[in-house]
C-alpha cells in the first residue's frame, strides 16, 4: 500500500504574515494511485505543494491536520465519498472556508448541481483538458487566498473588538464606581437609585455625598451625547464636584456659585459638547436644601400632604453662555419630603407616535406610589416609561435617583 | 436625517428631517459649510419635521449659533415640533437662538 500524506514539492517558507500562500498547497486525495500519479506530476510543475490521500477518512483528516489551500477530491471513493467530505468540512467551524472541488469522470450538470449543493466551491472533469485543469485550479488558489485574507482580517477585528470591549467593561466599572452606595449616605436620609446607560458607558452620572460636615451634596450631570466621550467628560465633571475641589474653585458649597465655576471651567466644546448639571446642597442643621440648575430639569420634590415642586431655575446649560452666572433657589426638606433627581433618558422616552412620555407622567407615577418604598416608586418609573416606548432599552441614558427624608430614630430601627 | 437646503429671497434654509441627532452632526455641519462658502449671512435651521432632537443636536445648534454671531451673521430656528420646543425651552436656547414660528415671521425677521 502506497504511504500517504507525502509532500512532493514547494518550498518550506510557505506564507506571508497577511496569508497569502508562498507555494500554495493541495491536498488530493483519490483511490486511484495512477490518477493521483499523473496529478501530482502536473501539480508540481506549477510549483505547488501538494499532498496526498488514498480515500476518504484519510483525506478528511489530512484536511484538519494541514488545512491545505485547495483539496481535490474524487467524487466516488470507498468509506467516505467526494461530498460526504465537503459536508463534514462545511460543519466544522475550522474548515468550513476551505476551497473544494470535486473531482469525476462524469460532469452531468446535476451532479455539478449536487456537488455544489452539497458544500463543494468548483468542479473538475477528469477528462478536462490539461489547460482547463490548470486554469481551474489557479482560480482555486487565487479564492483560497482571498477567503484566507478575508478570514484573517476577521478574526484582528474579532480580537480588536474583544480588546476593545474589555477596555469598555474597565472603563464602565470606573465609572459605577464613581456611583453613590444606595442605604443611609447621613442619619436621616435613605438614598436609592436605579441606572441604565444607553451604551456601555454612559455620560449621565449622578453624586451624592458629604461636603464638610453640615451638607449633603448632590448632584445630577448630562454630558451630551452618549459613548466614551461623553462618559470621560461625565467622570471629569465628578472629579470638579469633588468637595476639595469646590471649595477650592467656588469657596463654598453654594450651587449657584458651584455651576458659574463649572461654566467657566467647562465651556462648549469645538464639536458642540457640553453639560447640563443640577447640583444641591442640604444643610443638615438645618435641613434646608440650596440648589441651582444648568439646564436641568429632571429634579422634582414630592411631599405627603403638599403639591409636588420642580426645583429648576430658568439658567442656561454650562458652556452656553461664557458669562452666565446661575441663581440658588432654596426649599425646606420636611421629614417624608422625597426628592427625585431623574435624568431626561427617563422621561424623554419616546412612543411609537414619538410622544415624549413627560415629566408630567414622571410625576404621576412617582405620587402614584408615594406611600411605598423610594426604590418600589424608581422601578414603577423605569417600567412606566418602558411601557410607554415599548422597549427595554432606552435610547438615552437613564437614571433616577430618590432621596427620602426619615425620623433618624426610626432610620436607625430600620438599619438594624 | 435628510438635509435640503433652498435659498429664499431673504435668507438661506436649511431643512432637516427626521431625527437630528449626534450622527446627523457631520450632514449638519456640511449643509452650513457649503452655505457660508455660498456666501450666506442669513441662515434658518427649519425644524418642522424633525421628529427628535437630542441633547447633541442642541449643543451643534448653539455652536453654530455662536460662530454666526462672532461673525456678524444672522441664525435662527423655524417651527420646531412640540417635543423640539420643548428641548429648546428646557435648555433656555430660545433665549440665544431666535425661535420663528412661521415663515413670515422668519422673513420678516431677517428682511430687517
Amino acid at each position: 500500500m502506497e504511504e500517504p500524506s507525502l509532500e512532493v514539492s514547494g518550498s518550506q517558507g510557505d506564507r506571508v504574515a497577511e496569508g497569502v500562500p508562498r507555494a500554495a498547497t493541495i491536498l488530493l486525495v483519490d483511490d486511484d494511485p495512477i490518477f493521483r500519479l499523473i496529478m501530482v506530476a502536473r501539480l508540481e510543475k506549477l510549483g505547488y505543494r501538494v499532498f496526498q490521500a488514498e480515500d476518504g477518512g484519510q483525506g478528511l483528516e489530512m484536511i484538519r491536520r494541514l488545512q491545505p489551500d485547495l483539496t481535490i477530491l474524487d467524487w466516488i471513493m470507498p468509506k467516505m465519498d467526494g461530498p460526504d467530505i465537503c459536508e463534514w468540512v462545511r460543519r466544522d467551524p475550522l474548515l468550513k472556508s476551505s476551497q473544494i472541488f470535486l473531482m469525476s469522470g462524469h460532469d452531468r450538470p446535476e451532479d455539478i448541481e449536487e456537488g455544489l449543493n452539497r458544500g463543494a466551491d468548483g468542479f473538475l472533469s477528469k477528462d478536462a483538458s490539461p489547460l482547463e485543469i490548470t486554469a481551474r485550479v489557479q482560480a482555486g488558489i487565487r479564492s483560497s487566498a482571498l477567503v484566507r485574507q478575508l478570514a484573517y482580517a476577521r478574526d484582528a477585528i474579532l480580537a480588536r473588538e474583544q480588546t476593545l470591549e474589555a477596555e469598555l467593561q474597565s472603563a464602565a466599572s470606573f465609572i459605577e464606581s464613581l456611583l453613590p452606595s444606595p442605604g443611609v449616605p447621613v442619619p436621616g436620609i435613605h438614598l436609592s437609585w436605579h441606572y441604565r446607560p444607553s451604551l456601555t458607558l454612559g455620560g449621565d452620572l449622578f453624586g451624592v455625598t458629604r461636603w464638610g460636615r453640615d451638607y449633603l451634596g448632590l448632584f445630577m450631570l448630562d454630558a451630551s451625547g452618549h459613548g466614551v466621550s461623553a462618559a470621560l467628560r461625565a467622570a471629569s465633571m465628578v472629579a470638579f464636584l469633588h468637595p476639595d475641589n469646590l471649595i477650592r474653585v467656588s469657596e463654598s458649597y453654594d450651587p449657584g456659585a458651584i455651576l458659574s465655576a463649572a461654566n467657566r471651567r467647562f465651556p462648549l466644546s469645538s464639536e458642540g459638547e457640553y453639560f447640563t448639571l443640577w447640583v444641591g446642597a442640604l444643610h443638615l442643621p438645618t435641613w434646608r436644601l440650596r440648589y441651582a440648575s444648568a439646564g436641568y430639569a429632571g429634579v422634582v420634590l414630592c411631599r405627603p400632604h403638599a403639591n409636588s415642586v420642580w426645583l429648576e431655575q430658568a439658567d442656561l446649560a454650562l458652556g452656553f453662555d461664557p458669562d452666565g452666572t446661575f441663581t440658588t433657589g432654596e426649599q425646606e426638606i420636611r421629614l417624608g419630603d422625597r426628592l427625585y433627581l431623574s435624568s431626561d433618558g427617563v422621561y424623554e422616552a419616546l412612543s411609537a407616535e414619538q410622544v415624549m412620555w413627560g415629566k408630567e407622567r414622571l410625576q404621576r407615577v412617582i405620587e402614584r406610589h408615594a406611600t411605598r418604598p423610594v426604590d418600589y416608586a424608581i422601578d414603577q418609573c423605569f417600567q412606566a416609561s418602558r411601557a410607554w416606548q415599548q422597549a427595554e432599552h432606552f435610547r438615552d441614558d437613564a437614571a433616577l435617583v430618590g432621596l427620602e427624608r426619615v425620623d433618624e430614630q426610626q432610620d436607625g430601627i430600620t438599619l438594624l | 436625517m435628510q438635509v435640503e437646503t433652498t435659498v429664499q429671497p431673504t435668507y438661506t434654509r436649511v431643512r432637516l428631517k427626521g431625527s437630528f441627532t449626534y450622527d446627523g452632526r457631520i450632514q449638519f455641519k456640511e449643509a452650513i459649510d457649503k452655505a457660508t462658502q455660498a456666501g450666506c449671512t442669513k441662515l434658518i435651521i427649519d425644524l418642522q419635521e424633525v421628529s427628535f432632537l437630542d441633547s447633541a443636536a442642541l449643543g451643534i445648534l448653539v455652536l453654530t449659533n455662536r460662530k454666526f454671531t462672532e461673525e456678524k451673521r444672522q441664525f435662527g430656528l423655524l417651527k420646531p415640533t412640540d417635543q423640539g420646543l420643548k428641548l429648546l425651552t428646557i435648555a433656555g436656547i430660545h433665549k440665544i437662538i431666535p425661535v420663528y414660528q412661521s415663515e413670515q415671521e422668519a422673513t420678516a425677521a431677517h428682511a430687517a
